[in-house]
């Protein structure tokens, strides 16, 4: 029993179920609940960016000369483009199979959109060259400061290239960064302690707020969404991994920890840190994880690609608009490119769907209104999917590159309880911890 | 052919002309190229504030005396403001002599002023308290986010006077400085690769948005005012460079490609970062250049202050304004304060000029509307005079402090495509970079010791 309660995973998971049941037996009590949940993430979010900043800067350092990097880079690439194009279309054939909207005969003209508003003005604003001037920050600590994930990625890649070109000339500012690179997952360590508390506020509040019974009123479209996750996960996920050589349910069982985080924050993000840490223990090399990871965390939206194409045909049923072919493939292409940028713009993927929606033009876009009450819970499948994409993409580029170490990668699958405690202790503050005295 | 392949300067020339002429041509296509320009600027601007936190710190802090911060300090600002004073002086004379304004005999109340409104309203908020206690950042990381540099200098100068004070233990973190500098200055070699894109861009939208066409227009002034710019700094800077014992032509050609960069992208600080690393090759020492480079970037803008009267007194002959003698030297008691605050607000000389008008009175605001169209052409030359002036004062408070060797400068000025040859593979990413490859899987991060070995 002890040993149980002593893993991360187990509390998140008492937490999480906790949590569910306060929020389904006092909503309002579930609901004030939120702080709890929300503070627990911003803990997690803050360290986002100078992690992100020092695991790009020390990967590209170590990786190993230029050409290296450009060929990680470019395996990097096309393992993105070839998960997430596929998660996209399976997104349409799920949605053509299940048909999740079809009689509901909605009237986009009787739909209220005020409540997508911002959402339909926001995405509205971004161009293409806007975007990519977006991409670099106006100082390079106004970025950090903003926490602008893909501009804090550009410049980390950008210094990284420099480090490397010195060959050596900077010691002193790579070591610094590595120091500091340990040091926040020290920190990171530290906060997980409190991922229970944090979880149990979250799945509270969701719980409170939406109640299961949201659940039900759009069931259909809920089901097949993570329907359709789970056939991702296991059969398109699975089958990448199997090429590498290792086991998908037993890499999910590795992965348990940050599975129940994501799913109990419902936010990719907070587990991010972690699984940098668990992929590079699995024996992946750590350039690669630290350099593929986050990049991925931009470019590999697979929950989310999944996401975009469903809901589109789910309102297009429900609304009773035809798309063509032709339009169709339209639709595709261009979801292709804002399923990559989702992740530069706050809201996510719901404004990805709204900016891509209204520029195509024959789909409503007040059929977003019907995905709002529910996108809480469609968040968290596409999280968790996300997250899940995410360490596959990292283990197969790592493979293709030839720095995975499979027979230990196994070895380190099979004790999966040995690692997660050495993890645990490492958050564990010990009371006669000296610091040496050498340092006044 | 080759000498282009290896040679910013040509590279960003023929960018240049490129670019005027697609916007010429294509004025549509020219405007689209905006995004070009505009990237590349900021590209260089993202790193001025950490570009100047590290030079400043490491050069005080190498100094080590507070005392001689200060001399440094006092005398670049002498040197200010006696060019600045200088440069709106000249300005005076030629509106005078050459008259650019008059007979255009424009009526001010037929003038839209709605055009200008936002820049009227903004100079009239600026005060000298505000503007000194504006110096003092609200907080530092504000500072470096918002990329304040006169603010950013500030703290540097406060954090380098406490490094040289704590001696010994402060080595480790001045050499951890000095290396991101190094870092900082690489960075800046990979971004000047695209250099040449983004004086194409900017050029073709300059051109493609205002026209070659509208240079003609008000052609009196734009003569005037460039012709002003290339005297002043063949004749006045000149000067004080010879009593240095350099020659400005030399020294010119020594900054081409900075003074192309500029007119490329007509900002002056896509080339800050260039100056500052080309300045301390050059001879001048390091702090000298720390502290004088950033703050002539706010303290020391000799085209502006020449648009500056410039301006005003073509205003006044335009819309028929006599302006008495006495009324001169008002305008020019004024300018010499509102025109050092000019680059610490956005829209620069403009605003100042705004808040000028209004303090002297009877020159009519709504003539500004005259100068909003050329004001991007203006602003060529404008960048290119402050560049140079800024150049010139760090060899010359260098010169002062006696730091500045003139042989080996002489040398590195007879030199120049060595030094560009070198700059320019700083840049290259060439594909064998030779950083050992390492056996893979790294499992552990590894302590510093190893690092080091490692790298």
């Amino acid at each position: 029993m002890s040993r149980w309660i002593r893993t991360l995973w187990v509390q998140v998971l008492v937490a999480g179920v906790l949590g569910a049941a306060a929020g389904a037996l006092r909503p309002g009590l579930g609901v004030a609940l939120q702080p709890i949940g929300d503070g627990f993430i911003r803990l997690v979010r803050m360290l986002i960016a100078p992690i992100i900043f020092t695991t790009i800067v020390t990967s590209i350092a170590k990786v190993g000369g230029r050409r290296k990097l450009g060929r990680v880079a470019w395996k990097a690439i096309v393992t993105f483009e070839i998960l997430t194009t596929v998660a996209l279309l399976l997104g349409v054939v799920a949605g053509k199979l299940l048909a999740p909207g079809a009689g509901m005969n909605v009237d986009p003209k009787h739909i209220d959109t005020r409540a997508i508003a911002g959402y339909a003005t926001a995405g509205k604003e971004l161009t293409a060259s806007e975007f990519i001037l977006g991409i670099i920050p106006k100082d390079v600590v106004d970025a950090f400061a903003k926490d602008d994930v893909l501009a804090v990625i550009f410049f980390s890649v950008l210094f990284g290239v420099a480090l490397t070109l010195m060959r050596g000339a900077a010691p002193a500012v790579v070591a610094f960064i590595e120091d500091l690179s340990e040091l926040l997952f020290r920190i990171l360590a530290i906060v997980m302690r409190a991922a229970p508390i944090g979880v149990f506020g979250a799945v509270a509040f969701t719980v409170g707020k939406f109640g299961l019974g949201t659940l039900l009123s759009l069931g259909k479209v809920v089901a097949t969404f993570y329907l359709a996750c789970a056939v991702f996960v296991v059969a398109v996920l699975g089958l990448a991994l199997r090429f590498t050589g290792l086991g998908l349910f037993r890499f999910l069982r590795y992965l348990r920890q940050e599975i129940v985080i994501t799913l109990g924050t419902s936010s990719s993000e907070t587990a991010l840190p972690l699984l940098m840490e668990k992929l590079g223990r699995l024996g992946c090399s750590r350039p690669v994880v630290g350099f593929a990871t986050p990049l991925g965390y931009s470019f590999n939206l697979t929950g989310t690609a999944i996401y975009l194409t469903l809901a589109t045909v789910f309102i297009a049923q429900a609304t009773g608009t035809q798309i063509g072919v032709g339009k169709g493939i339209a639709i595709f292409a261009a979801l292709m490119v804002t399923s990559k940028t989702a992740a530069a713009v706050t809201g996510g993927g719901f404004i990805a769907l709204a900016a891509t929606l209204s520029a195509v033009g024959s789909i409503p876009v007040a059929g977003l209104t019907l995905l709002v009450g529910i996108d809480r819970i469609m968040s968290e499948a596409r999280a968790l999917t996300n997250l899940i994409g995410n360490g596959v993409a990292a283990v197969a580029v790592a493979r293709w590159e030839g720095e995975l170490d499979v027979g230990r990668a196994r070895a380190v699958l099979s004790n999966v309880a040995v690692v997660e405690a050495e993890e645990y202790a490492a958050g564990h503050i010990a009371r006669d911890a000296s610091v040496p005295a050498t340092i006044h | 052919m080759k000498r282009l392949a290896h040679s910013l300067y040509a590279q960003v020339i023929v960018a240049v002309i490129a670019g005027a002429v697609l916007g010429q041509l294509s004025p549509s296509l020219g405007t689209a190229m905006r995004p070009l320009g505009e990237g590349f600027v900021k590209l260089v601007k993202m790193l001025i504030a950490p570009i100047v936190f590290t030079t400043v710190v490491t050069g005080i802090a190498k100094m080590g005396d507070l005392r001689k911060v200060g001399r440094v300090g006092l005398k670049a600002i002498i040197y200010f403001e006696v060019l600045t004073t200088v440069a709106l002086a000249i300005g005076l004379l030629v509106g005078r002599i050459s008259q650019p304004g008059a007979g255009m005999n424009v009526n001010p109340e037929s003038l839209d002023a709605s055009a200008i409104a936002s820049y009227t309203h903004a100079g009239h908020s600026l005060s000298t308290a505000d503007f000194l206690l504006n110096i003092i950042p609200k907080d530092v990381v504000d500072a470096f986010a918002r990329g304040d540099i006169l603010q950013v200098l500030f703290f540097s100068v406060l954090c380098g006077v406490a490094l040289a004070a704590l001696r010994e233990d402060g080595v480790r973190l001045l050499h951890l400085i000095d290396e991101f500098s190094h870092v900082l200055f690489r960075i800046i070699a990979i971004i000047m690769r695209v250099a040449p894109l983004g004086a194409f861009g900017a050029m073709a939208f300059t051109v493609g948005k205002y026209g070659i066409g509208t240079l003609l227009s008000l052609g009196k002034l734009m003569a005037a005012f460039y012709a002003t710019s290339a005297l002043f700094v063949l004749v006045v800077i000149g000067l004080v460079l010879r009593s240095t014992g350099l020659s400005i032509f030399r020294f010119l050609r020594y900054i081409r490609e900075e003074i192309f960069i500029v007119l490329g992208t007509s900002s002056s600080e896509s080339a800050l970062p260039l100056l500052m690393g080309k300045m301390e090759r050059l001879g001048c020492s390091k702090p000298v250049v720390g502290l004088v480079v950033p703050m002539g970037y706010s303290f020391n803008l000799d085209g502006t202050s020449i648009y500056l009267t410039l301006a005003t007194l073509f205003i006044a002959q335009a819309t028929n304004t006599h302006v008495s003698f006495g009324q001169e030297l008002q305008i020019l008691g004024v300018l010499l304060l509102t025109s050092k605050g000019a680059a610490a607000v956005t829209g620069g000389g403009f605003i100042t000029l705004a808040a000028t008008l209004s303090a002297v009175g009877n020159i009519p605001v709504a003539g500004l509307t005259l100068l909003l169209g050329v004001d991007r052409f203006m602003s060529e030359a404008r960048a290119i005079t402050n560049l140079i002036g800024n150049g010139v004062a760090a060899v010359v408070v260098s010169k002062w402090e006696r730091e500045l060797d003139v042989e080996h400068a002489r040398a590195v000025l007879a030199n120049v495509k060595t030094v560009e040859a070198e700059e320019y593979a700083a840049g290259h990413v060439e594909p064998e970079a030779a950083v050992p490859e390492l056996p893979p899987p790294a499992s552990r991060l590894g302590t510093p010791t190893e690092i080091e070995h490692r790298v």
